[in-house]
């Protein structure tokens, strides 16, 4: 019985299985901590917001603290994505991923939808189990200020007027930045989040002088081509995701030729 | 000269299933393992274990029933101990004589521990 | 079913070449022994045939398809136990309903008999098990996948000496007409009784690729301690018994092969033994 030796879904499914209940330690570890860092970061921000409320203030939530739960969502996109290769750290683990009978690309789209769908839909729980906490948490404390004491209002984020190119820029410059570190994870199996950084820090630092023009042009060409807000946008969504794609192209080309002994 | 040959396996296997026939382990008309069983029980290659079943099968101890598997031939026992025997006086015995001739130890002398050697066993059996 | 041809292979640019211009043939039905001193390249041979590296230069074609390409088809039909690997610490029976269906011939029932062959409990937790009953596991699963090609990389390292006989009884359960099996190892005593073929390689080259039945045909192994044979004699061994020697066999009748006496003539005198062979 011949299946396509490129993708089949039912293989695909078996390695997708497969990758996520296999380590499933690692992975309940990796949600705990995650909630962890959440729950600490929001009942801290209860207690000190909730301690110097009196009853009947309305709150509102600061936009800086919405951007700096972004920024934590970026920085674990991040270090997950940089365990995108991690089966293939050791020898041992190289040997029974590679020889694993499922096509190249069922391997590396499996262990992707790991890292970025599963990890979004993790981090959106345990955000949620966070919250939970430190609404339960903060109305045992502050009694007081029980009826104020409310969840993290992301629905207004979403219903905001420029919402449509807000999620946008931001799903494309997640996307980019991830799949940086997830090339970085292709090409560097073992401490890849340290030397994906260090890559990128370099690369920067010798283009000092490029990234600098680049910033005076983007101004430049802002102003003189007339283009709204809207283009900028487009301009950056697209780019995002165009080198996006790239990188995850040139990280599964790059998969596609791996050994079990390091050669290059 | 002395030496110690090790007999090829497929004959030692021979050896060993015609044991177990003279035993009981495996009765006149009955069925013995097949290949792959019996090249399983002594830890060998089950094509060692087929040359030891056509041997056999030469010297009609065994039987092939196709479809079936391999039977114990009717008869067996006597064709064993023919065999054993041929091969007793042709081998060993050639070599004991040879000793005995080198030793100086006359026909007579032998004839008489034989018997004495019978009448021995005799006296532990009935014992 | 499986052809090696004209196969070199380097770690890096070390001037010294693991294997060079190698070529093999390997049929169905049949149980090759791969012997070698330690680091001539037999386990590098073994991940070569998997796939898992790519030849320098030459080919390995596995049933019609290049093994490099790491094709779906041809992976799910051959399966590598390799010298060490990493088992999860799940339950025995929820690694065999992650991992066996990647391999359409597994079958349960086999998985079962071996495991009572190696006196093994069904309801195991991977994670508490020591190394050598992993290993029993691990080779379980490997027959129980009934791939047409099974590699074995020191299989018996390891196991205690009740483990090296179920061992050998689970070759000889697990195979069959359809099957090839390639078992490498220096350890020659645990197996010598197994094996159809013998394949003696010394880094580069290969020194001996014959059946052993060939291998009876040509070649006898005698103990003693007749000078006369002595000097007759291919190759020699002092022994308890004066000497183990291996002499052409001129009267056609055949005795056990004594795969250790071989293994160390053929790394000492290979063209001797070679001739042998071709004459």
């Amino acid at each position: 019985m011949r299946t396509n030796q490129f993708f089949d879904v039912r293989r695909f499914g078996m390695m997708c299985r497969r990758e996520l209940l296999e380590p499933w330690k690692t992975h309940l570890l990796r949600f705990v901590a995650c909630y962890a860092v959440l729950a600490v970061i929001l009942v801290g921000y209860g207690m000190e917001t909730y301690n110097h409320l009196s009853p009947g203030t309305p709150l509102e939530y600061s936009h800086a603290l919405m951007q700096f739960f972004m920024v934590i969502f970026y920085a674990m996109g991040m270090l997950f994505a940089s365990s995108f290769m991690e089966r293939m750290k050791t020898k041992t683990g190289r040997i029974a991923f590679l020889i694993t009978p499922a096509s190249a690309f069922e391997k590396y789209l499996s262990r992707w939808l790991l890292v970025t769908v599963v990890f979004i839909v993790a981090f959106a729980i345990a955000f949620g189990l966070a919250d939970l906490t430190k609404v339960l948490v903060c109305r045992m404390l502050y009694s007081n200020v029980a009826e104020q004491i409310t969840f993290v209002p992301w629905s207004e984020v979403f219903t905001h007027p420029y919402a449509g190119w807000r999620l946008g820029v931001v799903a494309s410059s997640f996307c980019f930045l991830q799949s940086l570190f997830v090339l970085g994870s292709v090409i560097w199996p073992k401490n890849a989040w340290i030397k994906t950084c260090a890559a990128l820090i370099v690369i920067l630092l010798l283009h000092v002088q490029a990234v600098m023009v680049v910033y005076q042009v983007r101004g430049s060409f802002h102003r003189g081509f007339y283009l709204t807000d809207e283009d900028m946008n487009r301009l950056v969504i697209g780019v995002g995701i165009v080198w996006a794609v790239f990188n995850w192209t040139l990280a599964y080309f790059r998969f596609k030729e791996s050994e079990i002994i390091n050669r290059w | 000269m002395d030496f110690k040959e090790s007999k090829a396996i497929y004959l030692q296997i021979a050896d060993r299933i015609c044991d177990e026939i003279l035993l009981g382990v495996y009765p006149e008309e009955g069925r013995i393992p097949s290949v792959r069983e019996y090249a399983g029980m002594v830890e060998v290659n089950a094509n060692t274990v087929v040359r030891s079943f056509d041997y056999l099968q030469q010297q009609g101890i065994i039987y092939n029933k196709r479809g079936i598997g391999y039977f114990v031939a009717a008869g067996a026992h006597r064709v064993i101990y023919d065999l054993r025997k041929e091969h007793f006086l042709q081998e060993e015995c050639g070599y004991f004589f040879k000793q005995c001739v080198m030793l100086h130890i006359s026909a007579d002398e032998l004839a008489g521990m034989y018997q004495d050697f019978i009448t021995e066993s005799e006296k532990n059996k009935s014992v | 079913m499986l052809e090696i041809k004209n196969l070199s292979f380097n770690y890096g640019r070390r001037k010294k070449e693991v294997l060079s211009h190698f070529s093999l043939s390997l049929r169905q039905g049949g149980i090759y022994g791969l012997l070698g001193k330690n680091g001539t390249g037999k386990s590098t041979l073994l991940a070569l045939i998997s796939g898992l590296l790519t030849p320098c230069q030459g080919e390995i074609i596995y049933k019609g398809k290049d093994v490099r390409r790491r094709l779906p088809d041809t992976l799910c039909d051959l399966f590598l136990v390799p010298e060490e690997f990493e088992l999860p610490s799940l339950t025995l029976a929820r690694y065999i309903k992650l991992n066996s269906c990647f391999y359409p011939r597994f079958s349960t029932e086999d998985m079962r008999r071996y495991l009572d062959l190696f006196e093994l409990d069904a309801d195991l937790n991977l994670g508490t098990l020591s190394m050598g009953q992993k290993k029993k596991v691990f080779m379980s699963f490997a027959l129980a996948a009934n791939t047409s090609l099974l590699l074995m990389d020191e299989p018996t390292n390891g196991l205690d000496i009740p483990g090296k006989s179920q061992f050998r009884k689970l070759i000889a359960s697990g195979m069959s007409d359809e099957k090839c099996v390639v078992i490498s190892t220096h350890q020659v005593r645990d197996i010598d009784r197994m094996l159809d073929h013998v394949v003696i390689i010394d880094g580069s080259r290969v020194l001996l690729d014959q059946s052993v039945a060939d291998i009876c045909r040509t070649l006898v192994f005698r103990e003693s301690s007749s000078r006369e044979l002595v000097g007759q004699a291919l190759y020699a061994l002092p022994s308890v018994e004066g000497n183990s020697l291996i002499l052409p066999n001129a009267g056609g009748e055949e005795t056990e092969i004594n795969l250790e006496l071989l293994f160390g003539a053929v790394l000492a005198e290979p063209d001797k033994i070679a001739a042998m062979f071709h004459a």
